[in-house]
């Protein structure tokens, strides 16, 4: 039975071989596994040549520092919205639970609450409201979306309410100190964001969790019928980008040294965006959260550039949105298969058949498996 | 194509499929397929899993074009590019999922057609309506044209589905299993509609898994086996049980039951019970369903599709809730079984649907083997990837598993290898108890035989299997089989006597 000589391995395979574990030497496969790992690194690093030659600012100590404290929240936020993704599902709610935090730190600390107790009760809050959206998919089974959509309407209502006022200042130093002081010259909220980078990331790779998040994203059912609690991880999932979110809550109180109902709107779709451009399929399955994060440094990088080069914000708009859309393409989007298409055309032309060799009217999973599945029941 | 039904070319045959053969990698679906439909006459089209029926039908609805061969509508050669243009030959297939939209009324579904090609010109309500009801009346149904869809019955929807066709001036239509969904009663009514279809001219295609309702309504058959078709009879002069027993093929039997005798059947010792199920039912398609397997036992459960074999799988591994009866592993009743529970029983379910429920297909092999016990490559709450990876190899070289690496997707294997898979999760998980359903589905020839030397090894080393199908050959190899029909168990069967007493096992089936 032929393997197929497929040259057209989809993105969600190409994740699956990551390890380097061949039986015989494959370049072929090698050099697939290295550009679907590297594709967003260098991706990195050419936004980041561009922005050296654009600006002589851009590799100043300054500015490195500055791109990196604003991208540890959007980081954070894009870590735990990996988590959910990953799982075909997405949060909404992860701005409003980000202002909430911000709002709920700031009041705790100007009631002279102790650090640790504001920072264990705005996280602990935030993983209940996670917790709450897992429920709201897993039990009462409404689709993510709306399910989020409604709670972050909800949030931001609370987190007004809460405010009660203008925006509340937070004049706590050791608070401020311990999330946004240096420590060793770095600040505290690059050192934040690395450890949960490193910690999601190892979790991701290493751990049943991880693994059993995958498999829950690649399908559903057959993970279900493989003995992994599909209602309890997704749960965990929901709950998890809660807490990311509270977390990027009291990071951003302590950066602005405030709290404020009205930050962080939108936040949940540039956190979306970051995955998704890090190589997270909305349909489940696919990503990591070290790429999601570089996902987000991109983004990120960019309007540092634009910030430089005195771009006004309008065409700062324009140019994000043609960022997002271009990397989804390259990544996501039909362009592999159109560039394979083309390059299997060129060489031999099929003889019989339509322009794609393999039939395509099967059901949608198999549709975003794509035209690897060429083994059909006849 | 609007022409009558009274036609010069050749004497009321709407559409002729001439010498069709389609084949995707690996699987030849179909060979040489000759079919011929005469204008009103209803012409059924049966066959196993995998015979190639759904192919054929994907080929005259315009789905797929056949490698070779080729169709003629009146005489006529056509090309389809696509399923409009069968569509306008006036070839209609009616699929199982049914095209109504449900958000529309009866009249516009009816009239969509038309609807559609008066762009600009106001649409006339009152005469769309009208000619909806017309063309009901002319199939006997005096549904009410404003209802919506979706609150109609699935019976009610397939009407109009009819009715569309016949408004597009449909002269041949394919139903594919129109029946599986329908409850008993509703299909009289579908029968009486397609009776008077068929006094208009209409010609039509009638697929079904159902054999009394071929024999009910069905003026002439087609039956394909294995891609070929193994014959084209006129109802009239055939006995009953020989559609099935051309469906199944004797040749298939012959092979089997050599394979049996070599088989290590003999020399296995059957041991004590290891799974129960006493009076198990569902409550909507399975009832009452007692049987029992033992150590180093393999028990066949027959039946054709829709006898309830895959509702019986899912239930005894707790992936379906039971509504009666009790479920004993290892002698103990269980109580609320769920795939969880099950696993750690040591039962171990092979869905046919291996792509939407054995494997996913983005991961990789190791990851898919590894799945269902990562307690045991865990270590402090750490998956051990070298530990995955060493006993992932092992197993799959066992089971000769063919793939460049154990890192390659599961997506990008064949259906015997996929299989393969799925076998080394439940060894990685050391199940005790396998269920299989409809093991070798999809699958070509020689993987076949492997698959079936797998289950054999399984079993002789002490674990025991229940393998479910619709094939013959998989039945007879089996110590001991139970014959299951619309959702009940009908007959039980030693290995002895279905050698013996083959007949009887047909007749079972059908």
């Amino acid at each position: 039975m032929a393997l197929g000589q497929d040259t057209r391995t989809p993105k969600s395979a190409r994740r699956a071989a990551n390890d380097g574990d061949t039986m015989s030497v494959d370049w072929r496969g090698f050099a697939r596994r290295l550009g679907a790992r590297s594709y967003i690194l260098l991706l990195l690093i050419l936004v980041m040549v561009i922005g050296g030659m654009l600006s002589p600012f851009f590799f100043t100590g300054r500015n490195i520092q500055n791109i990196l404290v604003t991208g540890s929240t959007v980081s954070v936020l894009a870590i735990g919205q990996f988590a959910v993704i990953v799982t075909a599902g997405i949060d909404l709610s992860v701005g409003a639970i980000l202002a909430l935090g911000t709002v709920v730190t700031a009041l705790l600390l100007e009631h002279g609450q102790s650090t640790l107790v504001t920072i264990v009760v705005c996280l602990a809050l935030s993983a209940i409201v996670g917790l709450l959206n897992g429920a709201l998919v897993v039990y009462a089974r409404i689709t993510p979306f709306i399910a989020t959509l409604g709670t972050m309407t909800l949030l931001t209502g609370v987190a007004y309410i809460v405010q009660s006022g203008t925006q509340i200042n937070i004049t706590d130093q050791g608070f401020l100190n311990a999330i946004a002081g240096d420590t060793f010259g770095v600040s505290n909220l690059i050192l934040i964001f690395l450890v949960v980078t490193i910690v999601s990331a190892l979790v991701a790779q290493f751990t049943p969790y991880g693994r059993q998040l995958y498999a829950i994203g690649g399908n559903a059912e057959a993970a279900r019928l493989s003995g992994i609690a599909v209602k309890r991880d997704l749960l965990l999932a929901y709950a998890f980008s809660g807490l990311m979110a509270g977390l990027a809550g009291v990071m951003l109180a302590a950066e602005l040294q405030q709290g404020s109902s009205l930050v962080g709107q939108g936040d949940e779709l540039t956190a979306i965006a970051a995955a998704v451009v890090g190589g997270a399929s909305l349909f489940g399955g696919t990503g990591s959260p070290l790429t999601s994060v570089a996902g987000g440094f991109v983004i990120g990088i960019i309007t540092n550039i634009m910030n430089l080069l005195g771009i006004a914000s309008q065409p700062q708009l324009i140019t994000q949105g043609l960022v997002i859309l271009i990397a989804l393409y390259l990544t996501s989007g039909d362009c592999p298969r159109l560039v394979a298409a083309i390059g299997a055309r060129i060489p031999h032309r099929r003889s019989a058949g339509g322009p794609d060799g393999a039939p395509s009217d099967d059901a949608p999973k198999s549709a975003a498996t794509g035209p690897v599945e060429r083994l059909r029941e006849p | 194509m609007s022409s009558p039904v009274t036609d010069t070319a050749g004497a009321g045959v709407v559409l002729e499929a001439i010498k069709i053969s389609k084949s995707y990698p690996g699987v030849r679906a179909l060979s040489n397929i000759d079919l011929s439909l005469q204008a009103g006459r209803i012409h059924a089209l049966v066959g196993l899993n995998g015979a190639g029926k759904s192919t054929l039908v994907k080929i005259l609805s315009g789905v797929e074009r056949p490698d070779s061969g080729e169709l003629r509508v009146r005489g006529t050669h056509v090309n389809f590019h696509g399923p409009r243009d069968a569509v306008a030959a006036g070839l209609v297939t009616i699929h199982q999922e049914l095209s109504v939209l449900p958000n529309l009324s009866v009249a516009e579904n009816v009239m969509l057609a038309a609807i559609a090609r008066s762009e600009i010109r106001p649409i006339s309500w009152t005469r769309i309506r009208a000619t909806a009801r017309s063309v009901l009346a002319r199939l006997g149904s005096d549904l009410d044209v404003r209802l919506k869809a979706r609150d109609l019955s699935v019976a009610q929807q397939q009407v109009v589905e009819l009715a569309k066709a016949l408004q597009g001036k449909a002269s041949a239509i394919l139903l594919d299993e129109p029946t599986a969904t329908l409850p008993q009663r509703d299909v009289d009514i579908l029968f009486t509609v397609m009776r008077r279809l068929r006094s208009q001219g209409t010609a039509m295609v009638y697929i079904s898994h159902r054999m009394e309702e071929i024999y009910e309504i069905a003026d002439s058959v087609s039956v394909l086996r294995d891609g070929h078709l193994a014959g084209t009879y006129a109802m009239a002069d055939l006995p009953a049980g020989r559609i099935v027993k051309e469906m199944i093929g004797t040749t298939e039997v012959d092979e089997a039951a050599t394979q049996v005798d070599t088989g290590p059947s003999q020399q296995r010792t059957i041991g004590e019970p290891v799974l129960e199920a006493a009076r198990v039912g569902d409550g909507k398609t399975i009832f009452d369903i007692s049987l029992t397997l033992h150590r180093g036992e393999m028990l066949a459960v027959a039946g054709l599709v829709g006898s309830g074999q895959g509702e019986l799988s899912k239930c005894l591994f707790g992936a379906r809730k039971i509504s009666g009866g009790t479920l004993r592993v290892n002698g103990r009743a269980i109580k609320r079984l769920t795939p969880r529970r099950a696993i750690r029983l040591g039962v171990g379910l092979l869905p046919a649907d291996r792509k939407y429920e054995g494997l996913i297909l983005g991961m990789s092999i190791r990851d898919n083997t590894t799945l269902a016990n990562h307690r045991r490559y865990s270590r402090f709450g750490i998956l051990q990837n070298r530990d995955e990876s060493r006993e992932t190899k092992r197993i799959t070289s066992e089971l000769r598993l063919k793939a460049y690496s154990i890192a390659q997707a599961a997506g990008t294997l064949s259906g015997g290898n996929q299989q393969k898979v799925v076998v080394a999760k439940w060894l990685v998980a050391q199940s005790r108890i396998l269920i299989f359903e409809e093991p070798t589905r999809g699958i070509d020839v020689h993987a076949k035989q492997e698959i079936y030397g797998l289950i054999h090894d399984f079993v002789a080393r002490g674990g025991s299997a229940i393998v479910l199908s619709s094939e013959l050959s998989e039945v007879m190899m089996c110590d001991r089989a139970i014959v299951l029909a619309k959702g009940r168990v009908v007959g039980e069967l030693g290995h002895e006597e279905m050698i013996s007493d083959r007949n009887r096992l047909l007749e079972m089936f059908a």
